[in-house]
């Protein structure tokens, strides 16, 4: 497992955006602070792309945007929750506060980088069935407990399912 | 119930095989319209132009049929496996070999995706294009020859026999009689595996021969349900009667036959009268000798029309639908009229129409007596909201304690499942890459309520 797939660093509370592309355009500005992308607008452009064939919204005030692209040099997952709580994702009925942004660089095979990343949204997956996991994500001002609750769940899924 | 069980497995053995013709069709018109212009009892015969003809159905059309057989089972490889190996039936017998297209291609696309699992893994990284580009031509070159050494001959055989069997049937006028089958199997939704894995094969085979064929004609004739459907315009009454006007406008110039199944629902004993007018249309234009040059798809007068033949073609055609839409309405008629006892409740019966062809497209909630071994969550990425659902899912699956493999992938790399879990949106990508797999759509990969449904349709 990567260690560096997410960091402190990606785990952005209350970011404030008024809409997807605003929220998404905020993450990629982020990551390039962050160095971890040298080409902000590839990589947004390329999120949008994704995002276009068919809308990443997972319910429960979660989306998932994830992308393969040559816009970033190594597996890079951000946690953001999204300050209002009026925000949507693509229509009325898709309220969300809180974005998993999943950037995986482009490699030969890929369905070897499918398979080796699918561990993570479905980690994911099991912590939005929890529901005091949810209420922490909402609520809490500290970074560091979102980042362990994440980082656990990866470590125990990493084995089983790669 | 073992009548479930046939019925699923001769819609899953249509969808395969109508799988194989569906995607080519246009092919097929193509074809059609060439032979109604050029050959010389044509509309414009032109013996150079004529020339395309006896190519396309002896090469073209059985390796469209071939090499999409193969996708099915073996992806992009056993595509080309697929076309290899249908060559070898095409060489190996003077008739067009649409059935035996329909067994090589998909012949040709499982041994390479056979050699392809026992190879994943153990090839040494730098010989990959090697080992693919010579793994598919020799595997495809053995395919092939076995094809035209063995399958081609037995295809030969068998599809004389049936040739011999439909002229006997022919012969003793007895081709009317097909009506009762294939009529009550339009409403169970078994209309594109009659058509496009039978009589469309069986009427491309006699065209090549002949010109055109009576065959496209049994199953496509509008006329049997747009006589039911004035029937209801003139007996019915309710939501029946005035829904009827514009279904028939969709049933007969667009073709869409679906639409007059749930009115036969209503009444059950009105499929006496589409038996009735589909033998009578079918008597009518074996008396007459008309048939038509290529497949209508869709069965609209508009589609039957273009594929007429030249002379009293388009003439006998309509006089065929006439005729069906004639018979059906006088029987359809008495029994409606006669038979004020059963329900009128089109809305029930539209629901049983849509249950009948979800379940013939694999859309259902799955029966329990069904079986499943695999699910595949599929997405675009096949890393994100497939990764989710299928996590999902599987904790379901395993609670329940039922015995399916539950992944995820890509739809790009579909490649085997009993059933296909994707987004709306994607749904019809996914159908075009795995056909023969049950696809089920889901509005997000979140929702528990529909897992919930599927695992108790299969516990």
């Amino acid at each position: 497992m990567n260690e560096n797939l997410i960091t402190i660093d990606t785990v952005i509370l209350d970011l404030e955006a008024d809409s997807r592309v605003d929220a998404l355009y905020s993450i990629c500005a982020q990551l390039f602070l962050l160095r971890k992308t040298q080409d902000p607008s590839g990589l947004y452009a390329d999120i949008i792309k994704r995002e276009d064939i068919v809308s990443t919204f997972a319910g429960q005030q979660v989306a998932i945007p994830h992308v393969i692209t040559r816009s970033i040099s190594e597996p890079t997952l951000s946690f953001v929750r999204i300050k209002s709580e009026d925000f949507t994702w693509g229509g009325d009925d898709q309220d969300v506060r809180i974005i998993f942004l999943l950037c995986v660089p482009m490699q030969d095979d890929l369905q070897k980088i499918r398979q080796s990343q699918s561990y993570i949204f479905s980690s994911i997956a099991q912590l939005m069935s929890d529901t005091v996991i949810m209420d922490l994500w909402l609520t809490t001002s500290d970074q560091q407990q979102i980042l362990n609750s994440l980082q656990a769940a990866f470590q125990s899924n990493f084995s089983v399912i790669i | 119930m073992p009548a479930i069980n046939l019925k699923v497995g001769v819609q899953s053995m249509g969808r395969f095989l109508s799988g194989m013709v569906m995607p080519n069709i246009g092919a097929f018109i193509a074809w059609g319209l060439i032979t109604a212009l050029f050959i010389p009892t044509g509309w414009l015969p032109n013996a150079s132009l004529a020339e395309l003809v006896g190519p396309m159905i002896k090469y073209l059309l059985p390796l469209l049929i071939g090499y999409t057989g193969g996708k099915m089972v073996g992806g992009e490889r056993g595509a080309v496996a697929g076309a290899i190996t249908t060559m070898g039936v095409i060489v190996g017998t003077e008739i067009p070999m649409f059935m035996g297209a329909m067994i090589a291609g998909p012949l040709g696309g499982i041994a390479i995706a056979k050699f392809d699992n026992m190879v994943h893994g153990k090839i040494k990284p730098g010989f990959e294009m090697l080992v693919n580009n010579f793994s598919l031509g020799i595997i495809g070159m053995i395919t092939a020859l076995l094809a035209y050494v063995v399958v081609g001959p037995i295809v030969s055989v068998v599809t004389t026999a049936l040739g011999d069997g439909v002229a006997w049937i022919v012969e003793q006028s007895l081709l009317p009689l097909v009506s009762i089958i294939v009529e009550p199997a339009k409403i169970l939704f078994l209309n594109n595996a009659i058509n496009h894995g039978v009589f469309t094969p069986l009427g491309a085979e006699q065209s090549a021969e002949i010109g055109s064929s009576i065959y496209y004609l049994i199953e496509t004739n509008p006329g049997p349900g747009l006589g039911i459907l004035l029937a209801y315009m003139f007996m019915g009454k309710g939501a029946a009667q005035k829904s009827a006007y514009g279904a028939s406008i969709i049933h007969f110039f667009g073709g869409i036959h679906e639409i007059y199944f749930p009115y036969i629902l209503m009444k059950p004993r009105l499929i006496i009268a589409v038996i009735a007018g589909g033998m009578a249309g079918v008597a009518f234009n074996m008396v007459t000798g008309n048939a038509l040059v290529g497949p209508p798809s869709p069965g609209s007068v508009f589609a039957l029309v273009l594929m007429s033949t030249s002379g009293m073609g388009i003439l006998l055609t309509l006089g065929s639908i006439a005729v069906a839409t004639t018979t059906s309405f006088i029987v359809a008629s008495i029994i409606i009229r006669n038979d004020a006892s059963e329900t009128d409740d089109l809305a029930a019966a539209s629901a049983l129409v849509d249950a009948n062809k979800a379940e013939s497209k694999g859309q259902v909630p799955v029966m329990a007596n069904t079986v499943v071994k695999s699910i595949v969550v599929a997405c675009d990425a096949g890393m994100g909201s497939s990764a989710m659902g299928a996590t999902v899912l599987r904790g379901k699956i395993e609670k329940a304690g039922l015995n399916i493999n539950v992944t995820n992938a890509a739809i790009n790399d579909l490649t085997d499942a009993d059933i296909v879990i994707t987004q709306q949106e994607l749904s019809a990508r996914a159908k075009l890459k795995l056909p023969s797999a049950r696809h089920l759509s889901i509005g997000n990969f979140m929702d528990t309520k529909f897992y919930d449904d599927l695992v108790d349709s299969l516990s």
